[in-house]
């Protein structure tokens, strides 16, 4: 059990990292919008899925996790939406391939 | 607009509940802040709940089987949210970054407050596409690559929605694609 835990929360962590290296690395505000809603999103929760694993979980800590997960699954979405809402009322320019 | 003093207790605690079970600390000084936040958040957001549930009793009859289907319809996506977390993670760790980032518009044929923003977090969550502004019934989405707008118009994601909130479904809405200007406001 510890070690599916553990894998879960590495690639997590890992998904995490990704999602900060696309903040650097992509071109504008709005690419680098998708890297926090989704690769944040998706390491929250192989993080969280990976915790349920782990033996020392108590009933109580395991209710209070799938809460923290809800909430962050509705609050991710709806940040993320609440800044490209804002960025584009403020006329930020969305990026554009000039590769054919 | 009105208030609904029952609703307000309704929301006020269900607040504070959560504010206890996430704190897991019953001293006073623990209890006292969680009665001050779940006070502040009642009074700043309490018309928008009850803007969003709509009349008192309307579809109260029904609320079951919405509350089911919105179950389901959280399950169905879940199971999207890891294809778009390792779409993003290809596009980051690519070494050319091969996107084609634009602008997508899009009428829905979804009625209600809250169907809508449904939507709009589902947008955000599947794989490419973010939900930029809505303007009544128009949905202005931000996209990865134009595949993944594609993928938005034949997910058939509108007519979930519309089961759970029991409108009728209607066809996939017409999207315009516009790649926008570089150096312009989008």
């Amino acid at each position: 059990m510890i070690y599916v835990g553990g894998t879960l929360v590495t690639v997590g962590v890992a998904f995490l990292v990704i999602s900060a290296l696309g903040l650097v690395r992509l071109p504008d505000f709005y690419t680098r919008a998708h890297a926090v809603a989704k690769s944040e999103t998706l390491g929250l929760l192989l993080i969280f899925g990976g915790l349920f694993f782990f033996p020392e979980l108590t009933v109580e800590s395991a209710i209070r996790l799938a809460l923290v997960l809800l909430f962050s699954l509705l609050a991710n979405p709806t940040a993320v939406h609440a800044l490209a809402r804002a960025a584009r009322r403020a006329g930020i320019p969305a990026w554009r391939s000039d590769a054919p | 607009m009105s208030t609904r003093p029952a609703l307000v207790v309704v929301e006020f605690l269900g607040l504070l509940g959560f504010w206890l079970v996430l704190s897991g600390q019953y001293s006073p000084l623990f209890i006292v802040m969680g009665v001050i936040s779940a006070v502040l958040v009642t009074a700043l957001t309490h018309r928008v709940v009850a803007e969003a549930l709509g009349p008192p009793g309307e579809g109260a009859a029904d609320a079951p089987v919405r509350i089911l289907r919105a179950i389901g319809y959280g399950f169905w996506l879940l199971s999207r949210i890891p294809p778009a977390g390792f779409q993003v993670a290809y596009y980051v760790l690519h070494p050319a970054m091969p996107i084609k980032p634009g602008v997508l518009r899009f009428r829905t044929s979804l009625r209600s407050q809250m169907a809508r923003s449904a939507l709009a977090n589902s947008i955000t969550l599947v794989p490419g596409t973010l939900t930029l502004r809505i303007i009544g019934d128009e949905f202005v989405v931000h996209a990865f690559v134009p595949s993944s707008a594609a993928d938005l118009i034949k997910g058939g994601m509108q007519q979930r929605i519309a089961r759970v909130f029991l409108e009728e479904e209607r066809d996939d809405p017409e999207a315009t694609w516009q790649p926008p200007e570089q150096g312009t406001s989008a």
